[in-house]
């Protein structure tokens, strides 16, 4: 049983989370409350500065409160539906990360009120499997006598919402998330429109497990980096028996695919030696990506692990193929298998740091070459700024490239 | 209230309602009461008195003071008191009033440069200085008639008082004027002081057939040849008409022409018609005569020679004789006293009384007493030259600088003496009573700004039509328009108190008028509504420009000290806590004297005044203790949407609290129990 912490809604966390959004922060609409208290309990009535500013801020924030009620009832439901995936003993706690996991997954400080609204509506009606309680639950009258009555339908939702919609199982849960992550992969392969958050993902982040946390569910804005990231997350075979942190081998396949690479000529060479499930989420995935493989051989980034300047850089076009990885993903004992892109990979830019002159990088590229542990190409040196250095013959230096296409221009 | 204004008896205490209290009734005779007596009073006074005795020859004041504070009235009183303080010095000291821009504002005289502008000042006081003293004189002549002749004369005597008052309109010549004397017997005495010399009589003729040529010479177009052998003759056929008595004379003056323009000037006077008629007769008849008429030495000397005497007696002559003329009214115990008013109404005054003062020093400073009455401007830059440069002519042609400031603590003193405490029930409430007409003091004073004018203004906004003041006990003490007030005076007597201040002022008269206006400055806004104020040194000096008229001439360093004081003085106003202690503290030291009840009636709260970064200052109340921005008060607290929003977001706030958003099973049960149950009487809403 979850020990009975403070689980308290409030509009403070409602704000704080992007659930309501006023122009006025709560916190000052609190002492324009108490100013205008003050006024209205004053003997002798003392006018201040901000009066009507106040007083156009309670009327505003009320309005607001009155068009987002459904808003805050839903994520009120679905937060409630997520603690049940917690992992803290502490409700309050656990409400708390529940508002912040709806709030990251949803983006919804980056969104406006309506489609915080359809959000927030779309994750309910999931929630009630099509059959969520009706809206509408103020249809007028005076505000104030209407809270109380509100306040009631609320309660009754979320102790509706808990009878009908049962705790699913986690596996079940796991499942539906990785399935959610394929369908939105493909989407993105095929240029399709973009697969919405879904529950499961929220669920599994809420209990942090990768399904939840390897990349943000809106996948619109992420870059070469992250996805980058999120292959070399995926191809890393960590020695667990933690089901939740495992990734299904067909994730990394699916975002190399994302970045441009198309290992499908490689898919018997991965699902060898593979349990059964594995390989057959490989072959489902090669079988929904597009028909025509595509041979494009790209690059490969070896980057620097902290402020790099390609963190900024775009998800790489499909005529430039791209994947970057710190040089520590190559060398060292947690060095990942690299071996299907080798012969995928045109040419390698390589990002120096700031402290090595780029006669000590260059021999460095050229030690990992002679070990096998990066490929033989072409090698690029990127710089944040230009250098006036000796470069070693046949080596080219390019200082603070602005993307990939100005990188290997 | 038992308070009492006993200065008049008309308001005597009616008694039906002990909150009301009579207001003193403005005098019927339209002059203005003296409410107080400010210091400048001994000044003018004690000047005059020295002119009286004839310690010196002429005095040349400037008379200085804001409009309302009563210049005219300090300046009549001190002639009052003076000249009625005794009649052994033979002298008479004579108004002469004259109007500040008529005497200056000539533009044909100005265009004709120096010399325009001092014939036309000139002919002005000499114009006005002959009809007062023709008022007085006749004034006189006709007490004489009625205090010094018998019975049987007297009536005769008095139609020839009417007669003379009528004839001197006609600026009459010297033989006229001595027949009127003769015929009353006052030729040896006088009529001014007739139990003192033996040749006041002669004296005063001469003073005022000089004066009257003089006249003349100012209002028209006036030359004479007098060949003595033929006037002789014809004055002794006529003297002997005048030496008859008055039935004689009545016969004699209805025979003669009507054709003077004298009759005109009776009918101005408001004399009856008959009279009117004999007026033009007589002035006719009479200026025919001569003052040598009695005399047998002279008449047998016009016998023997012929002399032919053409005086001169052109404008252009006046700078000559008006010296002269001055000389002989004092040899006839006459002393004038101009008092030139309204000056403040004169554009460019500064230039225009400098010049025409320094040009006419050698009367109006050497030969009479001269009053200016102007307002602070004058002074200002009078001080400004003065500190500017040592050598300029202005610093020497007033004799007298005399600034009309009252303190408010000498307002008060009025107050106290008027207000008084009536039939007290207990010794308790005539305390509370006496600190009620105590506090009040400081709210008229404040409201008056200091200014007797505005002091009297602001008793009859306070008095009904019964003339009781409308004021409730304990209201100047519990009111906020009151309190304010109060509060307002409290703090910039407090200001006005620190030694340094007190010191300055004493020395200092410009400077003390600046940081009077500066003080009130802040108060001026407040009455005007204004609710914002600029109280940077530059804010302050320019409002005090804008109403007052004129620039605010002050050194960088009292700029600074006048901008502390005010902004010290509405700290204090900001913090009504510190403005009591302060005053505690006066109080302590001597420097105030202000009951306990009094000053603590100052309230804490609400802030009447509130201080911004800026350098400005916000009036919260208005000047009768209303909220500012009232309108938007009633808005807010009678604003039903409003209300519903803050209620409803109180109620949401404290029932989201409620919502039980635990994935608890026991917890939601436990919570949705009464939550089920209200829903069954919630039959409107729908889930």
């Amino acid at each position: 049983m979850i020990s009975a912490g403070p689980a308290i809604l409030d509009l403070a966390v409602l704000e704080t989370w992007g659930v309501i959004r006023s122009t006025t922060p709560w916190s000052e609409l609190n002492a324009a409350r108490g100013r205008l208290a003050d006024l209205r309990d004053q003997k002798e009535k003392r006018a201040y500065d901000a009066m009507e500013r106040d007083r156009d801020q309670v009327l505003q924030y009320a309005s607001l409160l009155r068009r987002t009620l459904d808003t805050i009832r839903y994520a009120a439901c679905v937060a409630v539906d997520l603690t049940r995936y917690a992992t803290a003993d502490n409700a309050g706690e656990n409400f708390g990360d529940a508002m912040r996991v709806i709030s990251e997954s949803l983006n919804l400080r980056g969104r406006d009120e309506d489609t915080t609204r359809g959000e927030l509506l779309r994750c309910y009606r999931e929630l009630f499997g099509g059959r969520a309680p009706a809206d509408s639950m103020l249809p007028g009258g005076p505000f104030p006598g209407q809270v109380d009555a509100w306040i009631a339908a609320l309660n009754a939702t979320i102790a509706q919402m808990k009878q009908e919609s049962e705790q699913k199982d986690i596996a079940l849960v796991r499942q539906g998330a990785w399935a959610a992550w394929q369908d939105r992969l493909v989407a993105l392969i095929n240029d399709a429109p973009e697969v919405p958050v879904d529950l499961d993902y929220m669920r599994c982040r809420m209990r942090r497990e990768a399904a939840g946390t390897i990349l943000p569910a809106i996948t619109a804005p992420l870059r070469l980096n992250e996805w980058s990231d999120a292959y070399l997350k995926g191809v890393q075979r960590v020695a667990t028996v933690d089901a939740g942190a495992a990734v299904p081998l067909w994730f990394p396949m699916g975002v190399a695919a994302i970045l441009g690479f198309d290992l499908r000529p490689d898919v018997s060479t991965i699902t060898s030696g593979v349990v059964e499930v594995e390989a057959k989420g490989i072959e489902r995935l090669a079988a929904r990506m597009p028909a025509q493989s595509s041979a494009q051989r790209g690059l490969l980034v070896v980057r620097v692990t902290t402020g790099s300047l390609t963190d900024t850089w775009e998800r790489p076009a499909r005529p430039l193929p791209a994947i970057s990885a710190p040089f520590e993903t190559f060398t060292g004992e947690a060095r990942i298998n690299w071996r299907h892109f080798w012969s995928r990979v045109e040419g390698m830019l390589v990002e120096v740091d700031a402290t090595e002159r780029l006669a000590d990088a260059a021999k460095r590229i050229a030690h990992a070459q002679s070990l096998g542990r990066l490929p033989t190409c072409p090698v690029r040196l990127m710089t944040r700024v230009a250098r006036q250095e000796p470069l070693p013959t046949g080596m080219v230096h390019v200082a603070a490239p602005a993307d990939l296409a100005a990188a290997w221009r | 209230m038992a308070v009492q204004f006993f200065r008049h008896s008309a308001y005597g205490f009616e008694g039906r309602d002990p909150h009301y209290a009579p207001v003193p009734k403005l005098p019927d005779d339209g002059t203005r009461p003296l409410l107080a007596r400010p210091l400048m009073l001994e000044s003018l006074a004690y000047e005059l008195r020295r002119y009286r005795a004839m310690q010196v020859n002429g005095r040349n004041c400037l008379v200085a003071g804001p409009r309302g504070s009563g210049k005219t009235t300090i300046v009549l009183t001190a002639h009052e008191e003076v000249d009625g303080e005794s009649k052994a010095h033979r002298c008479r000291l004579i108004r002469v009033r004259l109007h500040g821009p008529s005497l200056l504002k000539d533009p044909a005289g100005f265009e004709r440069g120096e010399d325009g502008i001092q014939e036309h000042v000139l002919k002005t006081v000499l114009i006005n200085l002959y009809q007062t003293l023709c008022e007085e004189l006749a004034f006189e002549y006709r007490n004489y008639c009625k205090t010094r002749l018998d019975p049987a004369r007297r009536e005769d005597a008095l139609e020839m008082a009417a007669e003379l008052r009528l004839t001197l309109d006609g600026a009459p010549d010297a033989s006229a004027i001595r027949s009127f004397w003769e015929a009353i017997g006052a030729m040896p005495g006088g009529v001014l002081f007739p139990d003192c010399q033996a040749d006041q009589g002669a004296a005063e003729i001469v003073a005022l057939a000089t004066a009257s040529d003089a006249y003349r010479s100012c209002t028209g177009s006036y030359t004479r040849a007098t060949t003595d052998e033929d006037s002789a003759a014809t004055a002794t056929e006529l003297a002997g008409k005048v030496e008859a008595k008055g039935s004689e004379l009545r016969d004699l003056i209805t025979s003669a022409a009507l054709t003077t323009g004298a009759a005109a000037s009776a009918q101005y006077a408001g004399l009856p018609a008959p009279i009117v008629a004999l007026a033009g007769a007589s002035t006719a008849l009479l200026s025919l005569s001569t003052l040598s008429y009695t005399s047998s030495r002279k008449r047998a000397k016009s016998a023997n020679e012929k002399v032919t005497f053409l005086p001169d007696l052109s404008v252009s002559s006046l700078v000559h004789r008006a010296p002269l003329i001055l000389r002989r009214l004092r040899q006839a115990g006459i002393a004038p006293v101009f008092i030139v008013d309204e000056l403040d109404k004169i554009p460019n005054l500064y230039d225009r009384l400098t010049s025409v003062v320094s040009h006419l020093k050698f009367i109006t400073a050497d030969q009479a007493f001269f009053c200016f009455l102007t307002d602070p401007a004058f002074l200002s830059q009078l001080a400004e030259a003065n500190r500017e440069r040592a050598d300029v002519v202005q610093r020497t042609i007033f004799t007298n600088l005399l600034f009309l400031t009252y303190t408010p603590s000498q307002l008060r003193e009025y107050l106290a003496e008027v207000i008084q405490i009536q039939d007290p029930r207990d010794d308790k409430e005539r305390r509370e009573l006496e600190m009620d007409a105590e506090a009040l003091g400081y709210v008229l004073v404040n409201r008056a700004r200091v200014l007797p004018f505005e002091l009297v203004r602001a008793v009859a906004e306070l008095r009904d039509d019964m003339g009781w003041l409308r004021v409730g006990a304990r209201v100047p003490r519990q009111e906020l328009a009151y309190q304010f007030h109060l509060m307002i005076q409290l703090a910039i007597e407090v200001v006005l108190s620190a030694r340094f201040i007190v010191e300055r002022i004493e020395r200092d008269l410009n400077f003390a008028h600046m940081l009077g206006d500066a003080l009130y400055y802040p108060n001026s806004q407040w009455y005007a509504g204004e609710q914002r104020f600029d109280c940077s040194a530059k804010g302050i000096l320019s409002a005090i420009a804008a109403s007052t008229g004129y620039e605010v001439r002050l050194s960088e360093r009292d700029r600074d000290l006048l901008h502390e004081r005010v902004t010290t003085m509405l700290d204090l106003v900001e913090s009504p806590a510190n403005l009591k202690r302060e005053v505690k503290l006066a109080v302590a030291e001597g420097r105030m004297q202000v009951s306990q009840e009094v000053w603590e009636a100052v309230p804490e709260q609400p802030a009447l005044v509130v201080k911004h970064d800026d350098d400005t200052y916000e009036w919260m109340y208005n000047r009768y203790g209303v909220p500012h921005k009232s309108a938007s008060i009633l808005d807010i607290v009678d604003n039903l949407e409003l209300q519903n929003a803050l209620e409803g977001i109180d109620a949401f706030v404290t029932g989201l609290a409620t919502v039980s958003v635990s994935s608890d099973p026991d917890s939601v049960v436990q919570a949705i129990a009464p939550v089920l149950e209200a829903l069954d009487k919630l039959a409107s809403v729908q889930i």
